[in-house]
């Protein structure tokens, strides 16, 4: 209770409080905080087109409407997901809400099998729905899950950035994630992600993951998204595109939507 | 769903040239303009065996479905879906066509209310689901995926909300529809059959279900008729031949399930009890009760699911009490229909599913036991999508026990079978 009491007053804080100024010495924590903010939209509708890219260059397609919502903890979110294409997923609709104090519930209804069945909580590093995305790259963790120290400045795309390594705190959070570190080009305006490069356990280059079209969506909380983003496996060869295809900020969504009853509709 | 008989062979062997080359035009008008989406699929099959215990060998079918989701507002639509088929290609008395879903669905901010045909999924484990009262399934359906097993029924259907994360659904059903079961064609005796009138005594259900905050959870109950027959003994005709009635007991049934997740295990419960109504001195079946509970796992892109089963009838009377011969034959087809073989049937099932290649190629297999006396299925399947429109599915059922023992029964029905579906 308290440990979600600190949360809410940390997501208060980075509501309400400009985000660092990039010329200063920046604390590495305030900067993953700043970054673990700045994309907590308080409530959009959109489509998202996932494209699949093997090391031959075929390209699977997969397009999905979202609906998602913060939670008045500002810290976890609801997520809807229903799947437009491939055809024989059609329909297929995915309800995600967050728990950081707990495990995250999940729901997946089957239009072919008529039925809503709860799943078990997964792996952050399992893949988003077969793309090179894992869960824990969709829905950042939590800054103290890992260490972070500020290595240098970079230039990302013309961006200022600030280059953080983040390491696991335990071994836990390391094979749950499946990174044993990662690399955090932040941007000095917006705080969002610009580049990361994630290492595996055995420290191995594992993946890349490049970040586009960062609109400010929602000015009054100071809060970013990136329309674009690449995920590049440096080990399989494999890639995949993350893009909006549109993104409306909805901060007006109900709890209601976000339920296993609105998850059985099509 | 209806079969027609008919002089279509040479039709029927043109259908797969013709669903192939329609493939490009039906993309041409697969639509999702938001109000109105249009989708469907052609499916080739082939299997090695039918499903009908009729010792047919080698059949190929081909079969269409349609799908058109329209929404008239946000808050009202229409949903039609339809499969046409040709079971199988080379001989007659094998063209279906069965409504998947055909509803309205209207929902306020606390009601939503769907009116039509549509499938009413309650239970929460894997496969087996005895809190399913009203879902009839289609054993007999040569198609490879599970969901193409269970049927739709007309139904109104109204959910309330009546909490945050609780709700109410109330059911009825002004219709039967029941079970397909596998039957051999040339029965040695004669039967009649007497399906209920819904109309005159429709089924009806509710169920008041939570699902929210690590914790799913549902209470059921249901009036209505079992989905499947019972053999009757009703005498001797004048010729000395004994004349059986095949008939739908009237059935109660109470149910609870449970799902919830402890860390990275899914744990599920579904428990119904089900009890059966024998009429006029007819033979029956006993009312039982069925627990069905598990857990499942994933680890990266493995899943593992685990279920036991156990089902316990205190009023069950061995098939040897019955003296009568032709009555001794009724109770021995009824326990093998009903999986009934003694008061307390145990046994478990298991499902280890993965996918590879970015879920480009999936694989599973099903086992189900029942013990005392043996018998199981054993189902593999392997999915791979050629690309995002087409996808090639290859599997096999083996089934196994003695005779005269559920899965045993359905031995004639081991078969290896693929699948081509082009989607558009």
């Amino acid at each position: 209770m308290i440990r979600w009491g600190r949360r809410c007053l940390t997501a208060a804080c980075f509501a309400l409080l400009p985000l660092p100024a990039a010329a200063q010495q920046p604390d590495a924590n305030d900067l993953m905080r700043g970054n673990f903010y700045a994309t907590k939209v308080s409530g959009f509708t959109g489509e998202i087109t996932m494209t699949l890219i093997n090391g031959r260059g075929e390209q699977r397609v997969r397009k999905m409407s979202v609906r998602s919502k913060l939670k008045a903890n500002g810290v976890d979110v609801a997520i809807l997901t229903r799947f437009r294409q491939p055809a024989d997923i059609k329909g297929t609709g995915f309800l995600q809400i967050e728990n950081s104090v707990g495990d995250d519930d999940i729901w997946i209804y089957l239009p072919a099998l008529g039925r809503t069945r709860r799943l078990a909580s997964n792996n952050k590093r399992d893949s988003f729905f077969g793309t090179d995305f894992s869960y824990g790259d969709i829905l950042l963790p939590t800054v103290e899950k890992y260490r972070h120290a500020l290595l240098r400045t970079e230039n990302v795309d013309g961006a200022d950035c600030y280059v953080i390594e983040s390491t696991p705190i335990d071994a836990r959070t390391r094979d749950d994630s499946g990174y044993g570190r990662k690399l955090t080009w932040i941007d000095s305006r917006s705080h969002v992600e610009r580049k990361v490069a994630y290492y595996d356990t055995n420290n191995a280059p594992l993946k890349t993951q490049l970040v586009f079209e960062v609109r400010e969506v929602e000015p009054a909380r100071r809060r970013w998204t990136a329309l674009r983003r690449e995920m590049t496996n440096h080990q399989t060869g494999h890639r995949t595109l993350y893009l909006f295809d549109r993104f409306d900020l909805d901060p007006s969504l109900q709890d209601a939507w976000f339920s296993t009853r609105r998850l059985e509709e099509q | 769903m209806f079969r027609s008989a008919g002089e279509h062979r040479a039709a029927a062997a043109w259908l797969p040239v013709l669903l192939c080359l329609l493939g490009p035009v039906v993309d041409a008008h697969a639509q999702d303009d938001g109000a109105t989406v249009f989708s469907g699929s052609l499916r080739l099959d082939y299997f090695s065996s039918s499903r009908d215990l009729d010792n047919v060998r080698h059949v190929m079918g081909a079969s269409t479905e349609i799908k058109l989701l329209h929404s008239f507002s946000s808050d009202e639509r229409v949903n039609l879906e339809a499969r046409l088929s040709r079971e199988d290609l080379s001989r007659d008395n094998r063209d279906h066509s069965r409504l998947i879903n055909a509803h309205w669905h209207t929902r306020s901010e606390r009601i939503d209310a769907r009116i039509g045909q549509q499938k009413i999924r309650w239970g929460k484990a894997d496969g087996i689901n005895p809190t399913d009262f009203f879902t009839p399934v289609d054993n007999t359906v040569l198609l490879p995926s599970e969901s193409d097993r269970y049927l739709s029924v007309p139904a109104v259907r109204v959910d309330v909300q009546v909490g945050r994360t609780s709700s109410l659904s109330l059911v009825a059903e002004p219709d039967f529809t029941p079970s397909r079961l596998p039957r051999p064609k040339t029965t040695p005796v004669s039967v009649i059959e007497e399906r209920p009138s819904g109309r005159r005594r429709p089924q009806t259900g509710m169920r008041l279900s939570q699902a929210g905050e690590n914790l799913d959870w549902s209470l059921s109950a249901f009036h209505g008729f079992s989905t499947l027959p019972v053999l009757s003994f009703t005498g001797t005709a004048a010729d000395g031949s004994p004349r059986y009635l095949r008939y739908y007991p009237e059935s109660d049934g109470l149910g609870a399930d449970i799902a919830r997740n402890f860390g990275k295990w899914g744990f599920r419960a579904e428990f119904a009890y089900t009890k059966l109504h024998a009429e006029n001195g007819r033979q029956s079946v006993a009312s039982n009760y069925f627990l069905v509970s598990g857990f499942d796992r994933s680890i990266d892109d493995w899943n593992f699911n685990l279920q036991l089963l156990l089902r316990y009838a205190p009023d069950y009377r061995t098939t040897n009490a019955f003296e009568n011969p032709q009555q001794q034959f009724a109770a021995v087809q009824n326990a093998v229909i009903y999986n009934q073989q003694k008061r307390l049937t145990t046994g478990m099932t298991t499902r280890v599913a993965a996918s590879w290649l970015h879920e480009t190629l999936q694989t599973e297999v099903l086992g189900i036991i029942y013990l005392d006396p043996t018998n199981y299925l054993i189902r593999p399947l392997i999915t791979y999508a050629l690309s995002d429109r087409r996808k090639l599915i290859f599997g096999g059922e083996y089934y196994s026990g003695d005779d005269l023992s559920f899965f045993g029964s359905l031995k004639r029905n081991r078969t290896v079978f693929v699948e081509f579906q082009r989607f558009f």
